[in-house]
């Protein structure tokens, strides 16, 4: 009897303290999961990596900030059927490099590496905790992880590292949307690549480095693990192609480090393409082409990307994985791209010609709004309206065009307001009458209002495949019918 | 090694996954070498001292025990021996400093005397747990330790080696004494141990380390700020001082009771003390105690008469705060604490017959909450001087609580701009609720979390400790974007 009650005793006891760790854990897991980095360049690439299908990714492409902002994966599966991804880190070194190879083929047989070589030009043997934590907290625990932390930290720093929640156990004040929402509450991460498209312009001054052939001495780190990338492609028998992408600021100290880097290639077989070299083979205007001093923007990435394509499909025989099962990612990967860079054209300058493409483009839902004195019976904005299929004819309102409509539908006139929702995103229509006796909208998504004119017609455009606003213009009637882009005077996010 | 460090997160496991195992003829030694472990991660040379320490109270208490016509003069000896240890590494350079600023005033030469020592961790800790065990003996409350290891387990036991309690021979040595029949696999002991632990971390890291920001940045630059700010700062301190060393005892207190042990409590809700004396048997009380029995009492305590009292009082109130540090504004803290009390003795009558006179009503809510805020006004002013770093710094603060009031602070955001931002501040609010909830239900209830958890339904426990573990995770002050601050009384 004794010893049941003991028996039963310590089985209530067993249960607790299991219910307990489980409670605690499963807490604690969400936690750590919310809480840990999730920097885009970096620590996501490795994580989304770990996500493809195992001996899917046909090209691995490496490096730097100059391999995730200067190649475009989406262009290379639409010029040639590439699978590629992009497995790289904010001023990622070369150890860091070596040890990414090292843990892609553990799950991927690449067909061919193509290494983005700018960071042979990099001093120095230790790099900033911002980077250090982009190029190693991605990684899953592993051998190659902890040598890749112990090759990348100073010894006597390694407790601020590991374990990694002493770094992110603090970023409560910086948590977001996308540290809860699956893919960052973002369609582009769903099916990503590794790739970064920058969409700013701005112009930098060159320099023609492309004549410089003299070699200087790499940093030793660097060289040794440049060595090491060379040689375990060549002991894994897997091809490696070394790229230095072309850039704004390429000085000669850079090309005196990318010419010695590639005697060495040549000595390990390795191709090797100084695209800085031939400007004539690889030409970008930099003018508007380049988003700042290190990057091309998304017009030099993809004409670049272009040009890299022509020369892989003359030199390697890389499979076209274009309608084959298992390759659907990449297709939406590329679709996802080329949203984004239409509705980044629709936001820069922007033309009758671009706001009726706009018009016609089926992923898109619209919003059209007549302010002010406007109405349908104008017949300077009657183009529009025919494209939209609003026929009410002499009719002040709000319509809306969502993609299953060919047409827009008059939602409200006068005074209205309603609210919408696509996915995650938050419409609210409204119109009021104002102090002048007319009605004008107030269109606003997620908190911001898009209001670009007093009188005339208002456009908002919102691209279901990216889940943003794709753009915002005004046919203003107060400055004989121009089209005005909100984005011009658009308050800073 | 710290308790809020990852070694110890590393070294406490270890250590009683092998104490469990052990055989039971064993544990004294395992522990004992675990001790000293522990102590060593500070400095390997601390085993020196402590060891020095250990011995001569060893032989010197058997002496004391066996030689009963010189057992006073083994007592004093032996008690002597420890102090000018004590004296050497604490107070060494405080003295020398004090004679060369006499010389200067007399000569006008400037001598640059100093001792190159480090002040051994704890040792101002088991220095007087050690003296206490010798009087215990002398006294013939507890008959000296034979066995060399016990005894060395006692003065170096690592939960509470470096800072307190202050343990009793009568107990921790007695149930080291027992220490072969302890059932360690006890699981509502562990499991008690394990909360008070979990307890303590979150008050450090969340709460003492959350505050110290606040304190440092104003106590740092204390000229820059006016009256509000250091009002804030000053409560702050007192909160932080408390925290800190409440939870250090939290922790010791837990890793001793899985460990078996039952330590003394040293904290019970001190600042819902309604009178300094109240405050004084809440705080800290370990060394209290300690003063109490082998100080107060022995110079005649209260039964002398009232002056005598009121010398008594002040005598072991200044020594208390010289044992805090060597420096005069330790001295002048301790010296207002007595004041206090001496101050409280002589016009308790006064108050009495006043309150009757205005017509008071004493036994009521509003009147305990307007005496437990005075009290802990009264203290956290002491702690002006215990908190600066010299007498005319602490001064200068006071001057300054007068000379510049600055109410606006309060509104214009000014409060988020002196170590703490907005999202800190709250963080620390709601964690201070926890803590006042925690101590309302000491002082109403008299138990301590564990205990009150344990007599709750299980999931309710749970989900608290479960609470305090995330919150200590997530909020607590560690990794390299913190300054982690080390124990206070570590200092001592």
């Amino acid at each position: 009897m004794e010893q049941v009650k003991r028996r039963q005793l310590i089985r209530k006891y067993i249960v607790r303290a299991g219910l307990f760790f489980a409670s605690f854990l499963i807490c604690f897991l969400f936690i750590v999961r919310t809480l840990r980095f999730k920097n885009t360049d970096g620590v996501y690439m490795m994580k989304t990596f770990y996500e493809q299908e195992p001996d899917t990714v046909d090209l691995l492409i490496l490096g730097t900030s100059h391999a995730f902002e200067n190649i475009n994966p989406g262009v290379l599966w639409e010029e040639q059927g590439v699978a590629s991804y992009i497995l790289g880190g904010p001023n990622q070194r070369l150890w860091n490099t070596y040890y990414s190879l090292k843990e892609a083929l553990k799950t991927q047989k690449p067909k061919l590496v193509l290494l983005e070589g700018y960071a042979v030009c990099f001093e120095g043997d230790y790099v900033t905790d911002g980077q250090i934590v982009s190029n190693t907290f991605g990684m899953q625990w592993s051998r190659n992880k902890k040598e890749a932390m112990e090759i990348t930290i100073p010894k006597k720093r390694m407790g601020e590292f590991a374990p990694e929640y002493i770094r992110y156990h603090s970023r409560y004040t910086d948590l977001s949307s996308e540290d809860f929402l699956k893919d960052k509450g973002d369609p582009y991460y769903e099916n990503w690549k590794g790739f970064f498209c920058n969409f700013n312009t701005m112009y930098y001054d060159t320099q023609d480095v492309s004549q410089i052939s003299d070699r200087r001495e790499l940093n030793e780190k660097n060289r040794v693990f440049y060595e090491k990338i060379l040689q375990l492609c060549s002991d894994e028998q897997i091809p490696i192609l070394i790229v230095i992408s072309p850039y704004p600021n390429a000085s000669p100290e850079d090309m005196m480090a990318f010419n010695t880097a590639e005697e060495l290639a040549e000595r390990y077989g390795a191709a090797f393409l100084n695209c800085v070299r031939e400007p004539d083979r690889f030409p970008i205007d930099y003018s508007v082409e380049s988003a700042d001093a290190e990057h091309l923007n998304y017009k030099g990435n993809q004409r670049f990307t272009k040009q890299l394509s022509v020369y892989l499909s003359e030199n390697y025989s890389l499979p076209d994985r274009r309608g084959e099962a298992g390759y659907y990612s990449w297709q939406k990967n590329a679709e996802c791209l080329n949203a984004m860079i239409k509705n980044q054209e629709l936001k820069e300058k922007v033309d009758k010609e671009k706001v009726l493409e706009g018009i016609g483009n089926s992923d898109y839902w619209i919003f059209a709004s007549t302010d002010g004195d406007c109405s349908t019976a104008d017949p300077n904005i009657a183009e529009y309206l025919e494209m939209l299929g609003i026929e009410e004819k002499g009719e002040s309102g709000i319509w809306l065009r969502t993609d299953s409509d060919n047409e827009a539908v008059l939602v409200g006139t006068d005074a209205y307001s309603k609210y919408y929702r696509y996915d995650k995103t938050d419409f609210k229509a409204s119109r009021s009458l104002e102090k002048d006796g007319l009605y004008r909208c107030e269109l606003m998504a997620d908190g911001m209002i898009y209001h670009p004119i007093a009188n005339g017609l208002t456009l908002l455009f919102y691209d279901t495949v990216t889940e943003s606003i794709a753009g915002c213009v005004g046919i203003d009637g107060d400055q004989g019918y121009r089209i005005v882009n909100w984005y011009d005077y658009a308050p800073e996010e | 090694m710290e308790f809020n460090s990852f070694s110890f997160m590393l070294f406490f496991p270890i250590t009683v996954g092998i104490y469990f195992v052990l055989p039971r003829k064993l544990r004294c030694i395992g522990l004992l070498a675990a001790s000293y472990f522990f102590y060593m991660s500070w400095n390997a040379w601390y085993a020196i001292l402590i060891g020095v320490s250990t011995m001569s109270s060893y032989f010197g208490a058997i002496l004391i025990e066996k030689k009963q016509q010189s057992r006073k003069l083994f007592l004093i000896l032996t008690i002597l021996l420890n102090l000018i240890i004590l004296f050497f590494f604490k107070y060494g350079n405080f003295v020398l400093n004090q004679i060369t600023n006499g010389l200067y005033l007399i000569t006008g030469k400037e001598y640059v005397w100093y001792l190159d020592v480090l002040l051994p961790i704890g040792i101002s800790f088991y220095t007087f747990q050690v003296i206490g065990y010798l009087i215990d003996v002398y006294r013939g409350e507890i008959d000296a330790e034979k066995n060399i290891l016990r005894y060395a387990l006692f003065v170096s036991f690592f939960p509470q080696l470096v800072a307190g309690p202050i343990e009793r021979s009568g107990n921790l040595l007695r149930q080291l004494r027992e220490i072969e029949k302890i059932n360690l696999w006890e699981l509502k002991r562990i499991a008690s141990g394990a909360i008070l632990m979990v307890y303590g971390f979150f008050v450090k890291m969340v709460i003492a380390d959350r505050i110290a920001k606040l304190v440092n940045t104003v106590y740092g630059d204390y000229a820059m700020y006016g009256a509000v700010e250091l009002i804030v700062a000053t409560a702050g301190f007192a909160i932080q001082i408390y925290c800190d060393f409440f939870s250090y005892s939290m922790i010791a207190l837990g890793a001793a009771r899985i460990l078996g042990f039952h330590l003394m409590e040293n904290f019970n809700a001190p600042f819902f003390a309604d009178s300094t004396k109240d405050l004084w048997r809440r705080w800290h009380i370990s060394l209290g105690s300690w003063f109490r029995d082998y100080v107060y009492i022995p110079l005649g305590g209260s039964r002398k008469g009232k002056v005598r009292k009121g010398g008594n009082l002040m005598i072991t109130f200044l020594l208390s705060g010289l044992w805090h540090g060597a420096n005069w504004t330790y001295v002048v803290w301790g010296g207002l604490q007595g004041f206090y009390q001496v101050v409280s003795d002589l016009t308790g009558n006064m108050k009495k017959k006043l309150t009757e006179k205005i017509g008071i009503r004493t036994n009521v809510f509003s009147w305990k909450l307007l005496k437990i805020v005075i009290t802990f006004a009264l203290f956290s002013f002491s702690l002006i001087f215990f908190r600066s770093e010299t007498v005319g710094d602490a001064f200068r603060v006071i001057k300054r609580l007068f000379v510049r009031f600055d109410p606006w602070i309060l509104f214009d955001g000014g409060l988020y701009e002196i170590g703490l931002n907005r999202t800190e501040m709250g963080i620390l609010f709601f964690a201070l609720i926890v803590l006042l909830l925690v101590d309302l239900v000491r002082y109403r209830k008299g138990m301590m979390i564990d205990a009150f958890l344990m007599s709750q339904n299980y999931w309710f426990g749970c989900f608290v400790v479960i609470v305090l573990l995330l919150a200590t995770f997530v909020y607590g002050v560690y990794g390299p974007e913190f300054e982690a601050q080390q124990f206070i009384y570590f200092q001592f």
